[in-house]
């Protein structure tokens, strides 16, 4: 694959989060002025309280202002300013490369991808990415930089999906990582055992992320408008079969729905974040989503 | 399996054939099998898991989709195969090796005529159009013909039906013409029978070609009898009108006269009757009547005659000159032809010698028979001659007409046997009794207890009858007889007038013990008291009238009159009567029905064996010689002569037939010999379709074919219930087909309201 990375800014996606932008300010600065609270607390300029002084605090953070007046050990705290971090989880396993549309699950998934980083980056937000199949096949750190954009691209470009997805060890390495603690977007077909994709999640719940699943699909994966005899070639080396679509159809699209059904139940118990998007809709729609649920998150986990 | 197909298929070639459309079902199902498109699938694992659980229903739909186009298939096939389960249902060329004899009905009613067609035509085309079905099935079909008229001799015998045969066929059926004879089916039907038995293994079909009148099958038991058999020997019967409707007809039914009386300048009164068979009346009918084909200045008219009744009119032809003469009569043309003309042979003679012996020399009543006969020789045509008692035994007979005996004592035996021998081959013979008449000698010698010249037995001696108390009594009174038709009525004023006052009774003895009718004689007139007078009985072919009175007004002893009627007008017309009817026993048929054959029965002797006949001149006369052969006379070695015989038998053609024998002295000897359409094929009334069925019974295996329609020759009716079945087997099984394939099928609405 060539390094042109640019091809997932594509002029059309490029409009279209440009207006996205608009509002995606208007939420950020809403944040900034205290709409839209961190729900962390971090290293910032901005004064929020103080606490009484427990053991393991940092000392640095011991006021001695208020000690030398009280004769007490309170420490400050500070809002957290910049410090939203955001890793974005990237499927690239080959089963991604199926597609019937002009762009497949791989190419909308890197692109919705892209778009969202570009969209954080904006509001100097610090964006991690992590593209897997199998294992982790690459890794770029959470930074806020403008320029990370341009490492975040290639780390999505330079991918070449082409194994297994196996998500828990995957997502148990992006846990022992990743210790600070941020959102971290799942973009993926879930094309994986739900049991350790799901122990995997909650894992990384544990480790107190934010998660967001956004489910690509491809159309035929959801309808199955395929008729005539066709022979269908499992990726991942899923099999083979040789049928009559028509008649599968309806066993199928029971399948589909079940499995479907059974992750958004799931997700819905574990409070994660579910969007399913199909490869056919507006790029932004990722956008929409991902801004959607900043919104709800005014109603702060804070501690 | 081959023949199974041609049993049971129209269109068999197209259903071997066709058969192999059954594979294509399947073909296409495999072809879609193989012929794949493939596609790089993520979400196998829910796909494998479709297919895990549909995979048997899916199995068993798909295996009764690929049912139902199969099935499909055939019913199309059948379909254009045209099946018939029951091979006897079809009418035509269905099986194989069938055998189609066809009975073709060339009596003379089917040269009915309508426009240009005539029924016998429209049955030759339907034999052609039969013939030429049955070359599209070759090797497969045979071929029999009977024409009715030569049932004995079928036209063609088991031929199979090829382009040789098909040839043949039109060669022999353009020169084959209607017969005007009146043929029995029966025959025709039993000859059919018996070539249809000789191949038992096949299937088997009878076309009764014919145009069904109401008078052949009406109470014709045989005919019925013979197609049940048939029918029961599963025999597909098929009887094919050839006439749309029924016909008007006019026929000259009769044409009849005492010809064996006709003498040189003497009219004879000839008599025609007209039948209209028709159902309307016929009004202003002319008949014109022609001798030796010169038209003869008049036309008879019969002003009106109704339908169905028959009307006569009597007409006179004078004949100028001896010998033979034809007569015909002619009708303006109408449905059928035949019948409108008639023909009728007459030899006239110079005069007609009749022989009259008196027993009684001295008497004079041959002198009351004479001058009745005869007052004059041109007026009657009658030449008698008197002669003695010893005549009969010197002179040979046959020259006269009749003989009368009068007043006859005894007879020699030689003259007996002279007398006997005349009567037997068809002379007349008049008995008048008289004074000398001797009872014994003739009970005895002329009786012959019933076999003889007489009658019956006489009481021995005359009788008186008494005289009559008032006049409302008559002394003679005469029967229904044709010999007093001209008498017949209330009024006979001239018969009133007789008296009769001494007869020769019969013996009372035989009056009781033997019915008159039973012994073959006839009282044909009784006197006052019912003692019978006039008597006549048959002996060989010649008839024999006996008057127990005098033939003339002989005086008894007692100076009165046996009778008067010698003085009587009536006895001029009884006698002239008697002489006409006595003749026509003598003469042999004034005219045959067309078809009979003409026998020759030669004496070597007189004739030569050649015969010269000539066919009727209305018609193209010919002239065709025969030889006659010498008998075979077992019995006879010496005694009797050589007889030399043939029969000419092409006689179809009515109209008069002139035949010429060649007697040893070089003279010829002409004859001529009419032969009319027969009567009974005038009536034109068609049978109907359901009065054939309730002749014929109802049986399954018989068809009645509509004239004009041949639409069955191709076998189009057979099958039709069974093509109807298959119609809707088709409808119902595209519809359960296409709700089938609807529900294996994908449907995007669904789809996206399941999506």
């Amino acid at each position: 694959m060539t390094q042109d990375y640019r091809k997932y800014l594509l002029p059309e996606a490029i409009s279209r989060i440009s207006r996205l932008e608009i509002r995606a300010r208007s939420i950020v600065e809403g944040f900034l002025s205290g709409l839209h609270r961190s729900p962390f607390f971090g290293q910032s300029v901005e004064f929020a309280q103080h606490r009484e002084y427990t053991p393991g605090d940092d000392v640095r953070n011991i006021d001695w202002k208020v000690w030398s007046k009280t004769d007490k050990y309170y420490i400050k705290q500070y809002e957290e300013d910049t410090n939203l971090r955001t890793t974005l989880l990237v499927d690239v396993s080959e089963s991604m490369q199926f597609g019937t549309g002009p762009l497949n699950k791989y190419e909308y998934g890197c692109t919705a991808a892209a778009a969202l980083a570009y969209l954080l980056l904006k509001q100097q937000d610090a964006v991690g990415m992590v593209t897997f199949d199998d294992g982790i096949r690459s890794r770029v750190p959470a930074l806020s930089k403008r320029n990370h954009l341009n490492s975040l691209l290639t780390a999505l470009a330079a991918e070449k999906p082409a194994k297994k997805t196996d998500i828990y060890d995957v997502l148990k390495e992006v846990a022992e990582t990743r210790s600070q603690k941020g959102t971290i977007i799942l973009i993926s077909d879930l094309f994986v055992n739900r049991e350790s994709l799901f122990k995997g999640l909650r894992l990384l719940q544990y480790r107190g992320h934010d998660l967001m699943l956004l489910h690509i699909l491809d159309d035929q994966e959801l309808d199955f408008d395929y008729s005539g005899t066709t022979r269908f070639e499992g990726m991942e080396q899923a099999g083979e079969l040789v049928c009559d679509p028509r008649s599968l159809r309806e066993g199928y699209l029971k399948a589909m729905h079940e499995f479907l059904n059974e992750i958004r139940r799931r997700c819905a118990s574990n409070k994660f974040d579910y969007q399913t998007i199909r490869t056919s809709e507006y790029l932004d729609a990722a956008l929409s989503h991902y801004l959607n649920h900043r919104i709800g998150m005014q109603q702060s986990i804070r501690q | 399996m081959e023949a199974w197909l041609t049993q049971h298929f129209v269109n068999s070639a197209l259903v071997s054939t066709g058969a192999l459309m059954i594979a294509a079902p399947i073909i296409i199902h495999l072809i879609n099998r193989f012929q794949y498109k493939r596609v790089q699938f993520a979400a196998m694992e829910f796909l494998l898991q479709s297919q895990q659980t549909n995979q048997r229903r899916v199995l068993i739909e798909q295996l009764l989709l690929l049912l139902l186009r199969i099935i499909l298939i055939i019913c199309l096939l059948l379909l254009i195969g045209r099946l018939i389960l029951d091979p006897n249902q079809m009418s035509m060329f269905h099986g194989a090796k069938s055998h189609h004899v066809i009975v073709l009905d060339d009596s003379g009613s089917m040269r009915n005529a309508w426009g240009e067609q005539t029924a016998f035509k429209e049955g030759l085309q339907v034999i052609r159009k039969i013939a030429s079905e049955g070359t599209n099935r070759p090797n497969t079909e045979k071929f029999s013909l009977i024409v009715l008229s030569r049932a004995d001799a079928p036209l063609f015998l088991q031929r199979d039906i090829n382009e040789e045969l098909i040839n043949e066929l039109d060669a022999k059926l353009s020169n084959l013409t209607c017969s005007h004879q009146s043929l029995d089916l029966n025959p025709g039907l039993e000859a059919a029978v018996d070539l249809l038995n000789e191949d038992r293994a096949i299937i088997k079909t009878l076309h009764l070609i014919s145009d069904f009148r109401k008078s052949d099958w009406q109470e014709k038991k045989g005919v019925a009898a013979t197609i049940e058999k048939l029918s029961n020997s599963d025999t597909a019967i098929n009887l094919i009108k050839t006439v749309p409707d029924s016909q008007s007809n006019l026929a000259i039914t009769e044409l009849s006269g005492a010809t064996e009386v006709a003498a040189v300048d003497v009219p004879l009164r000839l008599r025609i009757s007209l039948k209209n068979f028709g159902e309307q009346v016929a009004e202003d009918v002319r008949v014109s009547a022609f001798v030796d084909q010169n038209k003869l200045p008049m036309s008879i008219v019969f002003d009106k005659i109704e339908a169905g009744s028959e009307i006569s009119q009597d007409f006179d032809v004078v004949f100028n000159k001896p010998g033979l003469h034809q007569v015909n009569v002619s009708l303006t043309n109408d449905a059928l032809e035949g019948d409108n003309d008639r023909y009728m042979a007459i030899n006239v003679k110079p005069s007609n010698p009749v022989l009259i012996v008196d027993g009684n020399p001295s008497g004079n009543e041959w002198m009351y028979i004479q001058t009745a006969i005869a007052p004059d020789a041109f007026t009657t045509g009658f030449a008698p001659s008197v002669e003695n008692v010893d005549y009969l035994r010197r002179h040979p007979l046959n020259q006269f007409k009749n003989i009368y005996l009068l007043n006859i004592a005894e007879l020699p035996l030689d003259a007996i046997a002279a007398l006997e021998n005349f009567v037997s081959e068809g002379g007349g013979l008049i008995w008048f009794a008289g004074p000398s008449l001797q009872p014994l000698f003739y009970n005895e010698k002329l009786y012959k207890e019933g076999n003889g010249l007489f009658p019956a037995p006489l009481e021995i001696s005359p009788r008186e009858l008494p005289t009559r108390e008032s006049n409302t009594t008559v002394d003679l009174n005469v029967s229904d007889h044709p010999l007093f038709s001209v008498f017949a009525g209330q009024d006979n004023p001239l018969i009133e007038a007789v008296t009769i006052s001494r007869y020769f009774p019969i013996s009372e003895q035989w009056l009781q013990t033997k019915a008159d009718k039973a012994s073959g004689v006839n009282v044909i007139a009784t006197l006052r008291n019912q003692a019978p007078l006039i008597l006549e009985h048959r002996l060989g072919k010649g008839r024999i009238i006996t008057c127990l009175t005098s033939a003339g007004p002989v005086m008894t002893n007692e100076g009165e009159p046996w009778n008067s009627w010698a003085l009587n007008p009536s006895y001029i017309v009884f006698q002239l009567e008697l002489q006409k009817y006595l003749v026509q026993s003598r003469s042999h048929e004034q005219a045959e029905i067309a078809g009979a054959p003409i026998p020759f029965s030669l004496d070597a002797s007189l004739f030569a064996d050649e015969i010269e006949i000539q066919t009727p001149v209305t018609q193209g006369g010919r002239t065709i010689r025969l030889k006659a052969t010498p008998a075979q006379q077992p019995d006879q070695t010496d005694s009797s002569t050589l007889q030399l015989v043939t029969v000419y038998r092409d006689t179809d053609q009515p109209g008069v037939y002139t035949v010429q024998l060649k007697r040893q002295d070089q003279t010829i000897e002409p004859r001529m010999y009419a032969f009319n359409f027969p009567v009974s094929e005038s009536n034109l009334e068609l049978a109907t379709t359901d009065e054939l069925m309730q002749e014929l019974g109802n049986s399954k295996q018989i068809q009645i074919q509509e004239p004009g329609e041949f639409q069955w020759i191709q076998g189009q009716e057979a099958g039709r219930e069974i093509t109807n079945a298959l119609l809707l087997i088709l409808f119902i099984l595209l519809v359960c087909e296409q709700l089938l394939a609807y529900r294996l099928s994908y449907h995007p609405k669904t789809a996206g309201a399941a999506a």
